[in-house]
């Protein structure tokens, strides 16, 4: 009996791990750049308990989806969206990361940077404006009053599972992402790659949620009634 | 199960800046020389279960990790320096910037910075805003001007009814590395701060400076019907975090009707 309870009961929590992702993807359905997670068990080896009950480990793992964001128009030169594959390249305290949110600004001295400050990095260190008319290409050169200012690096990914996601739309290459020139990309200046949460999916996966619990507290009732009439009868003669 | 109920919350408060960006956005679609301004969002940390790459209990890798977010944070409110519409006023003193570049003001010795052109004239005869700070270098009008008139260059002349100049001058811009990084302080009027660097001053039409017009004004560059889809799009956004609120809540009392 208290096996059944138990298989219910993880079943129960998987569910709720589940609806922790839903809702931070809905949270950021309008972060820009945000890309989407969804949770997903891998199911291991069986163990078997007495005849009639399998269990079954449950790995959890997050799944990053990288498909693209439509792209808004905001007109802003130093808005940038990457059309195809890549990432741009980021500098931070804590090493490079890699990033396809592009509402980039300047700082104080003229160099392009994320909106929490850290250089974006172009083919040789950070990219340094100095002038009003900005223009960038789509093969990522970046031109000031008619001068190249230097080449927005575009990184690619072999292996993007392999990415571990950091704060602010940003992912760590921990070494096996297999970093590579990337395919056919286009830099789009004056667009913002939106967050690709598509809010319908998650709408249905909550529904799911929801209905699977009620499920469950209904299987839980009932093994309880029974545990209450087997405890309730046992000694009982008639 | 709690954790959904604050990250939920989280995105709601996150629209709810959105909203009020774009409420002041929309109260200053007609305020001369307004600048809108735009809120940007970040997700937040990750709280880590599983990295990616660790080790399972039957020996194997595990190919990727196991981490929830927590949500979304309002990062910055970004100003965008994008030029409003021109309007034409007839009025000798109200003036437009072409491009790049604000009117110097004299804020009690310090210099504040502004794109809004309509000016008046002080009891003492000089050049100012509508809250009476000077514009810098100063422009004077004599008494007994009858015409007055500037140049794209900025240079301007006051002249009396049979034509002859009574003062003359040259008006200077200021430009910024970073204009985001202004901030506002309200009455049309910036400061600079580190994130804006120093200014570099310099006249009309000159070295990257825009030109200025006059008889013309620069309206608010809010465009209404952006305002209005993003406002939309924000509010549905809220409305399914509250979905998302609700559904914890229901999802909370099954857990609580577990035992009866």
């Amino acid at each position: 009996m208290t096996i059944e309870l138990q298989v219910v009961s993880d079943s129960f929590n998987r569910k709720n791990l589940r609806f922790e992702h839903v809702t931070n993807n809905i949270a950021n359905a309008g972060t820009v750049g945000f890309k989407a997670e969804s949770l997903f068990f891998e199911v291991g080896q069986a163990t078997s308990a007495g005849e009639a009950i399998t269990t079954y480990e449950y790995t959890p793992q997050v799944r990053i989806d990288f498909t693209e964001g439509c792209l808004e128009r905001t007109g802003n030169p130093l808005d940038l969206a990457i059309e195809g594959p890549g990432f741009f390249t980021v500098e931070t305290s804590d090493g490079v990361v890699y990033t396809r949110k592009g509402n980039f600004t300047v700082n104080g001295r003229g160099e392009v940077v994320t909106q929490d400050g850290n250089p974006v990095m172009g083919d040789s260190g950070p990219i340094v404006i100095k002038g009003s008319d900005v223009e960038v290409e789509p093969d990522g050169m970046v031109t000031v009053d008619g001068a190249e200012a230097g080449r927005l690096k575009i990184v690619g990914f072999r292996n993007l599972e392999a990415l571990e996601r950091k704060t602010n739309g940003c992912f760590r290459d921990p070494g096996d992402a297999g970093a590579e020139p990337p395919g056919s990309t286009a830099v789009r200046s004056g667009f913002l790659e939106q967050s690709n949460v598509r809010v319908i999916n998650e709408m249905i996966e909550m529904i799911d949620i929801h209905r699977s619990l009620e499920c469950y507290q209904k299987i839980i009732q009932t093994l309880s009634d029974q545990d209450k009439m087997s405890t309730g009868r046992i000694g009982r003669l008639i | 199960m709690i954790r959904s109920l604050w990250t939920a919350a989280t995105g709601m408060e996150a629209q709810q800046i959105e909203q009020d960006v774009i409420a002041n956005n929309l109260a200053n679609v007609n305020t001369v020389g307004f600048k809108k301004s735009r809120a940007d969002f970040q997700d937040l940390m990750y709280q880590v279960f599983a990295k990616a790459g660790s080790e399972m209990s039957d020996g194997s890798l595990l190919p990727v990790g196991f981490e929830i977010g927590m949500g979304v944070r309002p990062m910055a409110t970004q100003r965008l320096f994008s030029q409003g519409d021109y309007q034409q006023t007839g009025n000798p003193f109200d003036w437009a910037i072409e491009g790049d570049g604000f009117f110097q003001l004299d804020d009690n010795g310090e210099t504040v910075y502004t794109r809004a052109g309509n000016f008046k004239v002080s009891r003492d005869g000089y050049l100012c805003d509508t809250a009476g700070l000077q514009l810098t270098p100063e422009v004077s009008i004599p008494e007994g001007t009858v015409v007055f008139s500037l140049d794209s260059g900025g240079t301007w002349s006051a002249l009396d009814e049979v034509g002859t100049v009574l003062s003359s001058g040259r008006i200077e811009l200021a430009r910024f590395l970073n204009p985001a990084g202004l901030v506002g302080i309200g009455r049309n009027l910036y400061e600079k701060t580190e994130g804006s660097g120093e200014p570099t001053t310099g006249s009309p039409g000159e070295e990257g400076f825009g030109t200025v017009t006059q008889n013309y004004l620069e309206m608010s560059n809010v465009n209404v019907v952006d305002e209005m889809v993003k406002m939309i799009v924000g509010q549905r956004a809220y409305e399914i975090n509250s979905k998302a609120i609700q559904t914890s809540d229901s999802m909370l009392q099954i857990i609580n009707n577990l035992k009866r």
